[in-house]
This record gives C-alpha cells, structure tokens and sequence, in this order.
C-alpha cells in the first residue's frame, strides 16, 4: 500500500507533463497547516532534498479529506486484535479507502472482556498528508464482523489448466490414461529424449491427442508432482511442449512393471 | 488430488489467503451463488457468507463475487469424449470424466438424471447440465462417448487357460491328425497297401496302430484308442492330395474316428507310408 507522501507524488507527478520526475527521494514534505487560502483546507510546504535535482521551497494549497466523512459509525469487534494496524485495517474493508496505520495517533488498545465494549477516540497525525480530523470507533470484544476483516471480496479462481487462447489442455488430454504399456519407450534416453519417440507418437496420435514435437522428458513419482495423477505410482514429463493445439506440460503416467 | 480441484476448498483457501484469514467453512452459511449482472469482468457469481452462530470465529455477513466457469469452456481444454463401460445415469459419464481428466465434479455440480434409451447406445453425445446451485459451474455441454475404460483383469477373469485347441474343435480331444501327421508307418507297408474306403479292414488297422504306436488301440469299446464305428473315408498318393496328407510321403490312409466312442482323439487319423526300398 501507498505511504501518503508516495500518494502525493503521484498527485504531483500528474499535474505536469512531461513529467518533473519527481519522486520522495527528492523532495520532503512539511507538516501540513489547515488554511482557507485559495479555496483549500491545507498548505504543505515542499522542499527539494540537497543533491537530488532539486532545490528551494514551495508552498501547496490543496484539499485533505475528513475521516469522520469517510468513515461514519465504525464499529469494530475482535476477539484477538483491538490494536491500530487491525483496525486501520478494517477501515480499508470497510469503507474502501486508503489509510495507513500511522495516519493515526498511537493508542493503547483497549483490555475488554467477552461481552464488554468501549469507545475509543481515533485522532489522525497531524503530520498525515491525506487525512485530518477525527473518528470514534466503537469497539467491544467478541467475533469479528466478517466485513470488517474481508477486505478482498472478488476472488480471482476457477481456473482451467490451461488458459492460453485457442490451445488445449495437454494434462487433461493425458490425465487419466494409463502409459504402463509402452513405458519402455517413454523413458528418456541418454540425450533426455524418449527412447522410442516413434511409438510414443503412433500411440498419442491413435489417442486422438493433438500432434506435438518431442522435447526433454523426466521421469518422476507422482507423489513429488503437486499436479500429477496419484492414481498412478510414476509419471513422464515433457515440461516443454511445442504445438499449434496443446498448451502445458505432458503428462504420461505408469505403473512400474 | 486430480487438476481441477474441490469448489469450496478453492475459495475459502482463497478468501483465507487473500485477507490473511482462518474461516472454517463449517462455521458459516453459503448462500446459493447468485448471478451478478451485468458480470464485472470476469465477475460473474455473488455468494453471501453468514456466520452460522456464537461459536463462529467472525460474526455477521459478506457478500464475495467471483467467476464461475461455463461447463462449455471443457471443450476448449480437451476433446470431450469420455471411455465408458455402461451408460445409465449422466453419473457414469461425470465419473468418467473425473477419472479422464482430472475434474471433481459431484452430483452438486452436475444433474445426475437417467439417460434416455438413446443416450444409452455409446458414441451419442450426451448433454451434462450444471446445477443452478453448483458452486463453480454454470450452463451446459455436450460429452461424447466410446467405449473402453474397461480394465483387463475384470474381464479376464480365469487366467488358467485350456490350452490352443486348433486343429481340434474340442477342448479335451487333441486332433487326431496331430497323433498320427508325423508318423512314418513305412515298416507296415505290407498291411496297408491294399486297404481299401470302407469299415472291413479296421482289424488291420488296429494291429498297425498298436505296433507303429506302442498304444492300446481297441476295436471294440469306448476308449482313449478305439476303432469303434471308424471308418477309413480315403486312401490315395499323398501328392495327389496335398491338402489332407503329409507329402513327405508317398501314400496316406484317412480314418474316421468315432465322436461316440473314440474318446481320447477326435477327428481323422492319417496314416502315411512310403513304399521301402528293398535292398539287393
């Protein structure tokens, strides 16, 4: 997550194009004044860091943003964790802002027993340069609302095994069928190539399998293969499949004879 | 573990790692996944968790959106044509897709229902629906079918075979061809020139069985060497009747044996001689 001062510079760094380049290496920030100058709430002053590009002062009206605006009625409820990282936390879930937990004044955490709740004040630094004001969160202990402590709700899954455009599956080609039978010809010889490419290519293509050149192939127990079919005992891998129709590594299960 | 793996381990392992979390799923109510429109992105599906009471670790309620995956999306991963023993329900086309390629498909992902008579006959495709309530999958797809999968030691179950019966029909009864084809009877040349198609002369065939053989041949009687109801059906020059006698030999005798009482050889013996030299 974004420091504010890294948030301001990307504010700065918009304002002008070509860009100034500038960067919190270069420049510091003051601690922020509430101002009504040039219809504004705040006044930064902007320095340049001596020996990184630039040098001088400059003085920034702009507007900070209320947290009691942007976070009303925060109730918090934990069973563990009534500390500030938690609780800056489930603002973030809650509310979807960008808040940090130094934005926030220090706190001791309040010591609640099951059923116990309090209120606690929550100032933010006078130094923040994104936030100004105050909140009071409602704290009392117990099991956290599930909102409060899921802040990433879209969940990015169910994916297939294979997901380049316009390419099948070869695992899911090769999944179930047992490969016992030639395995003598799947064995990497001396260069690391099947024994018996020949075969092994007659018997995918009889298989329906999509045509695919041959590469370096391992041999491998199926239990040191996160992905490998624990139906079978061992398994030949072709990591490196070249193929217009099969994406992924090819995998040929065995038993051994 | 098989390619694609359990929906419901997938997401809470997802929603553990992603908010640093520890949820049981026992401990909530899932709701049924609702369809979110229009989708955002890739966001097609909602589902609202809701803690099921006091002993959840989180309380309260949140409603999470991800993708569901059309069922017609298998077909662009793999050709769709599964190896089946027997069709009866659309369970025996999701096991044998589970086995083929590595999905977990259940009957919550999938409607099991009965196959028509039709879908019975293997190679016509099959239409599998997802349940509305499936967790991962939505939509339909159609799966074809052929028949294999059939694991060899459930289907050649006695593995103490008989034996190879060829040139003999039966089992039990070698050839009795295969009995006499090889033996040269030359040094009975005098019996078995003038033997002649017809049941007359069986005695003179059983005296040069006995000798040439050294086995028991009866005239009369069921038995492992019997004469009973033989007959000799040809005689003749071997070269004229490549088919049927040993040409390394002049001449042959065909006799019939008797299915009812020769029962230790079936078929035709063959008795081949040559003429001898006799020396000066």
């Amino acid at each position: 997550m974004n420091t504010n001062s890294e948030r301001m510079i990307i504010v700065l760094n918009d304002m002008f194009n070509p860009p100034k380049e500038f960067t919190d290496k270069r420049l510091a920030f003051s601690v922020p004044q509430p101002t009504t100058e040039n219809d504004r709430n705040t006044l930064v002053t902007i320095s340049g860091i001596p020996g990184r590009g630039y040098y001088g002062e400059v003085d920034v009206y702009y507007n900070r943003m209320d947290i009691a605006e942007y976070a009303p009625d925060f109730a918090f409820r934990s069973l563990t964790e009534l500390n500030r990282d938690a609780l800056t936390q489930a603002l973030i879930n809650l509310f979807k802002i960008q808040i940090n937990p130094e934005d926030f004044v220090a706190f001791e955490p309040p010591v609640l027993a099951d059923g116990e709740s309090t209120e606690l004040t929550m100032a933010i630094e006078e130094n923040s340069l994104q936030w100004f004001g105050s909140i009071t969160a409602a704290l009392s202990f117990g099991p956290s609302w599930l909102d409060s402590v899921i802040g990433n709700a879209d969940l990015d899954i169910y994916k297939h095994p294979n997901t380049v455009l316009n390419k099948q599956s070869a695992r899911m080609w090769t999944w179930g069928a047992d490969f016992s039978g030639i395995q003598a010809a799947l064995k990497p010889n001396a260069k690391g190539d099947y024994t018996d490419w020949a075969l092994v290519q007659s018997v995918c293509r009889r298989m329906g399998i999509p045509d695919f050149l041959k590469g370096k192939v391992v041999d491998r127990a199926t239990a040191d293969v996160p992905d490998a079919n624990p139906a079978f005992q061992r398994v030949f891998i072709q990591t490196a499949v070249t193929s217009g129709q099969l994406a992924g590594a090819l995998y040929f299960h065995y038993n051994p004879a | 573990m098989a390619l694609y793996k359990p929906s419901m381990d997938v997401m809470v392992d997802s929603i553990n790692r992603l908010n640093k979390l520890d949820l049981v799923v026992a401990e909530y109510v899932w709701s049924a996944p609702a369809e979110v429109t229009p989708a955002v992105g890739l966001l097609n599906t909602s589902i609202k968790i809701t803690a099921k009471n006091q002993q959840s670790a989180y309380a309260g309620e949140m409603t999470l959106r991800y993708h569901r995956n059309p069922l017609s999306d298998l077909a662009t991963q793999v050709e769709l044509i599964v190896p089946v023993k027997e069709l009866n329900t659309t369970k025996d086309i999701i096991d044998a897709m589970n086995k083929r390629f590595g999905t977990v498909f259940t009957a919550e992902d999938i409607v099991v229902r009965d196959l028509t008579t039709e879908e019975k006959v293997v190679g016509t495709p099959i239409q599998l629906d997802a349940v509305p309530t499936s967790l991962a999958w939505i939509g339909s797809t159609m799966v074809g079918t052929r028949t294999g999968g059939l694991i060899l030691g459930d289907y050649l179950k006695n593995t103490r075979l008989n034996g190879l019966n060829y040139p003999s029909p039966t089992t039990t009864r070698p050839y009795a061809q295969i009995y006499s084809y090889w033996r040269n009877m030359s040094t009975s040349y005098n019996q078995l020139k003038d033997i002649v198609v017809g049941t007359d002369q069986l005695s003179i065939i059983r005296d040069v069985l006995a000798f040439q053989t050294n086995d028991p041949w009866l005239l009369t009687g069921s038995g492992r060497y019997s004469l009973q109801g033989a007959e000799v059906t040809a005689v003749g020059l071997c070269r004229d009747n490549p088919d049927i006698s040993n040409t390394k030999y002049d001449f042959f005798i065909k006799v019939r044996l008797s299915d009812t009482y020769s029962i230790g050889l079936t078929g035709d013996l063959t008795l081949h001689f040559d003429e001898p030299v006799i020396q000066a």
